[in-house]
């Protein structure tokens, strides 16, 4: 494989014009996230695309479940119920989503849910873009959640981009603000996991030293990140890294009337692939909202029962030689 | 075998290289693969001799956690089709709903005592390996009929109350399978096939409250027996909603299912002792002491779970740790404690339709029709594991059943150490290769689908896996077409499939998520397609579904719309302990 040039922005998005500076920006801020970790000799190490080329082996896309799994186990596996409303609560740190997955839950005049946003956007590719061009940061609010935003609701006292604005709490959603939810934490879990030691055979040896979080996506890396780098594997993130929502599965949602629903689903941010912002909403020519539909029978009342329902996924690519 | 001289249909669309069958049609197309019956099972398979297990050292296995003792009087309580299994060669299921209560109670008092119990079923399986070792053959003429019932939950509050078949935690149970059908894939639309409105049982106003399995060595016994429940049953005022005859498939076709493949040799194994005496498992144990897997498998390749993700009320699989227990459930009534849900689904194999696919997709790679289908399956029609034996089929292979499950798919396979057991040799086949690419035994493939062994899923990591295993107690229905060398148009049109019956403690959390969030969807728990068996896509996006399917040249998307696993029929029940028939719902 041919080295990299430099990464692209998550799903390949131009928020700025093309031959703007930020793209370069940008890849060398990733860049800087995997750093120290390009790999010597021998394998088994995590790599820099744009620094080491390798033989490529492999495609592996890591899938997970986008519901928060250590809601539901180990502790509430006889009541999902409560794993739901626990999930959908505090919007505004949004502290129990912690899957690399966040939403937001919107509701009409009679409480019902009519509208779920789904986002998989990191904070710092908008810290990046913000020191780079505050107004390019506007312009995706205003499109994606009002045009009354304003510059300074997304900026902190000190002039710095304020990922807890309003607009991206109380009053919508635009990229993760869970504490753990970033691109650096998932660079970290991927680069954290090869050569671990002792080194396991196989991941059944692995277990319970190489993750015991109860989370999906923490194994889900850990655990495949490990297996590839134990067999001497280089191991990198698939162009353009970021974390991508992969799959939804609406079997058994219904109308009121019991028959199937249709796509309600709008891809907003991304393409198929490499989704980014997903938003379910029934178009108002239906004449109900999410909130009067029933999937597999039972009724929605939970952002959290469409979110168990849809996956997350990052690229990762595993190669043979290395050379510099 | 066969080599296909169509020419290679596979185009370059957007990107990716795809087969593009949704236009295909079953009439388009006649399969040689099923005229020619050579070419899916070998002629060999007809003369392998079955390995013959028999109880290993009495030991209790060192390190592992203390595991729940269930004696004598609790084996008699609990039914035998749940642990071990009946296994039988015929079984004839009958779908009841229930006309006068009083009269429902006073069958059930009068069928209590032909309920056979695990300790029956137990007993008769010893003596029938024992037999079997002292003849060294697989025959031997050892005959018993056996009978087990379970109760929807209508039928529960039909005989107890409403509130009471309320507190059954499971939703999915208090729901019934005919609300769950579009959540599992199913076709939902009205007239629709395969929707619960053309099913022969279990759809709307064809619910049944009471089915009653009865298993038999020997067909006349069985209809006998058969024969003696409809008549008690009619007195009753019990209604015969429907009724499904099964019968393994015949000759070098037995333990098969409809496309010739053998089928359940992957089972989990169950913790637990049926005394307190060394080494006296229910599910034998054959690692030896040496090797550190003594903790987690009971013989090569089958996985031990804790009893509790099959009876309710006993300790369940950790979904974190690989051996330790997590604690009992107690959502449900106290008198359902040691009882487990039961999933009941008749399944249409349309095996031409199936073959027809094979073929097609196989001239259109330009590759081997059987290979292609073993890759579909995971397994060769033996049961021989691709892992193991990836350039063809090897029976001897699929009938050691030391060896036919032992395999990763992430890593390197080592060899066990095994106690020594009587009769068995040693396993001498090549080990498993790490196949983490998926390009020997693909991620759609149907066994890594719905047993993903060692591997991480969307839920994370493979110590997860446990906690969504099944009890499989299923048997084929109908005639049999493959084999059949000039079959006729009328044995086409034949109905055949598969009774399909699991046990379960969590109808949602197993059976429930094994179909829809693994086997219907073409991410999960890899990326690569739907499982091409059993997948389905009940999605707004339409039927329509692909596999990924690896070749020498790159990973090809082949997108199909026709089925051939079709619902028919089917629903929740759950099977209490013999006890609780009788003082509970008889009483």
């Amino acid at each position: 494989m041919a080295l990299l040039t430099r990464f692209d922005t998550p799903a390949f998005l131009a928020d700025v014009p093309a031959g703007s500076a930020f793209y370069n920006q940008w890849s060398a801020f990733v860049s800087r996230l995997i750093g120290g970790t390009t790999p010597g000799t021998g394998g088994g190490a995590f790599y820099d695309p744009t620094i080491t080329d390798v033989t490529v082996a492999g495609e592996k896309q890591l899938v997970w479940m986008g519901f928060p799994r250590d809601r539901i186990l180990p502790a509430s596996r006889d009541n999902k119920m409560a794993a739901y409303i626990m999930a959908d609560s505090v919007p505004d740190t949004r502290q129990w989503q912690n899957e690399y997955f966040e939403w937001r839950v919107d509701c009409d005049k009679k409480g019902k849910i009519s509208r779920l946003t789904f986002v998989t956007e990191t904070p710092e590719y908008f810290d990046q873009l913000w020191a780079f061009d505050r107004s390019a940061v506007v312009n995706i609010y205003r499109t994606l959640v009002s045009p009354a935003v304003t510059e300074a609701d997304l900026r902190t006292g000190g002039g710095s981009y304020n990922k807890f604005n309003i607009w991206n709490t109380t009053k919508g959603i635009v990229h993760y603000i869970q504490a753990i939810n970033t691109l650096g934490a998932a660079v970290g879990l991927s680069t954290g996991s090869v050569n671990v030691s002792p080194p396991h055979r196989d991941n059944y040896e692995a277990e319970p030293g190489l993750s015991t979080a109860f989370t999906s996506v923490d194994p889900r890396v850990s655990f495949d990140v490990n297996m590839l780098s134990r067999k001497g594997l280089y191991v990198s993130f698939k162009n353009p890294p970021g974390l991508y929502i992969a799959g939804w599965d609406d079997s058994g949602f219904t109308k009121p009337n019991g028959t199937p629903a249709g796509n309600y689903w709008r891809i907003v941010r991304g393409s198929p692939g490499t989704v980014m912002r997903l938003i379910y909403e029934v178009p108002a020519a239906e004449g109900f909202v999410v909130g009067d539909m029933k999937i597999g029978g039972r009724p929605v009342e939970y952002g959290g029962q469409v979110a168990e329902h849809i996956t997350v996924t990052i690229g990762g690519i595993a190669g043979t030689t290395a050379r510099r | 075998m066969a080599t296909s001289k169509k020419k290679n249909l596979v185009k370059m669309t957007e990107g990716m290289k795809q087969l593009d069958l949704t236009a295909v049609t079953s009439s388009a197309l006649n399969s040689k693969l099923l005229a020619d019956f050579k070419l899916i099972i070998p002629e060999e398979l007809k003369d392998i001799k079955v390995p013959v297990l028999t109880a290993p050292v009495a030991e209790d296995v060192p390190g592992s956690d203390p595991e729940p003792v269930y004696d004598a009087n609790v084996q008699g309580d609990i039914q035998g089709n749940i642990i071990p299994g009946f296994n039988k060669d015929h079984q004839h299921f009958l779908f009841y709903r229930i006309g006068k209560r009083d009269l429902c109670k006073s069958f059930l008092k009068w069928v209590t005592p032909y309920i056979s119990s695990m300790e029956e079923v137990l007993a008769f399986r010893r003596l029938f390996r024992s037999t079997r070792f002292r003849l060294g053959k697989k025959n031997t003429f050892l005959c018993s009929t056996w009978l087990n019932i379970a109760f929807s939950h209508d039928g529960i509050a039909k005989l107890t109350s409403a509130t009471e078949a309320a507190s059954f935690g499971d939703q999915s149970f208090r729901q019934g399978l005919a609300q769950r059908a579009g959540y599992l894939g199913d076709p939902v639309k009205r007239g629709q096939r395969g929707s619960p409105s053309k099913w022969v049982v279990g759809g709307p106003k064809k619910e049944a409250d009471i089915i009653i399995i009865i298993a038999s060595d020997n067909p006349r016994m069985l209809d006998d027996m058969v024969t003696l429940v409809k008549a008690k049953a009619t007195g009753a005022t019990m209604k015969l909603l429907f009724e499904q005859k099964a019968d393994t498939l015949p000759g070098e076709l037995r333990g098969h299912e409809h496309f010739g493949f053998r089928d359940g040799i992957s089972q989990p194994g169950i913790r637990g002792k049926i005394s307190s005496m060394p080494g006296d498992y229910i599910t034998p144990r054959y690692i030896a002491n040496t090797d550190p897997r003594r903790l987690y498998f009971s013989k090569p390749g089958q996985l031990l779970a804790w009893p509790g993700q099959f009876l309710l009320g006993e300790p369940r699989q950790s979904t974190e740790h690989l051996y330790h227990p997590f604690a009992a459930a107690s959502n449900f009534p106290k008198w359902a404690a040691r009882g487990s849900y039961l999933v009941v689904r008749r399944l249409h194999q349309d095996v031409k339709t199936f073959y027809n696919f094979v073929e097609s997709a196989a001239a259109g790679l330009g590759m081997n029709a059987a290979k292609f289908a073993a890759m579909l399956v995971g397994r060769w029609p033996s049961g021989a594991p691709l892992l193991r034996s990836p350039g063809a089929d090897n029976p001897a292979l699929g009938d050691d059943g030391f060896a036919n499950n032992h395999f990763l798919f992430d890593d390197d396979t080592r060899p066990s150490d095994l106690r020594a057991i009587p009769g068995y040799t040693g396993d001498s086949f090549p080990q498993a290769a790490a196949d983490f690419l998926a390009t020997v035994c693909p991620h759609f493939a149907h066994i890594r689908k719905i047993n993903p062994r060692d591997s991480v899923t969307d839920l994370g990591k493979p110590e997860d896996n446990l906690a969504r295993m099944i009890l499989r107690r299923g048997i084929p229905y109908g005639p049999h077409m493959v084999g059949v060398k000039k079959p006729s148009p009328d044995l086409y049109k034949k109905e055949r499939g598969l009774m399909f019956l699991s046990y379960v403690s969590s109808i949602e959390d197993q059976f429930e998520l094994l179909q829809r969030r693994w086997a219907n969807s073409p991410v999960q728990p890899n990326f690569g397609g739907q499982d091409p068996v059993i997948g389905q896509n009940g999605t707004s996006r339409g039927r329509t579904r692909f596999i990924d399917f690896p070749t020498l040249g790159g990973t090809v998307r082949i997108k199909y719309r026709e089925e051939w696993v079709i619902p028919t029929g089917g629903g929740y029940f759950f099977a209490p302990t013999i006890s609780a028939v009788r003082d509970v719902l008889a009483s």
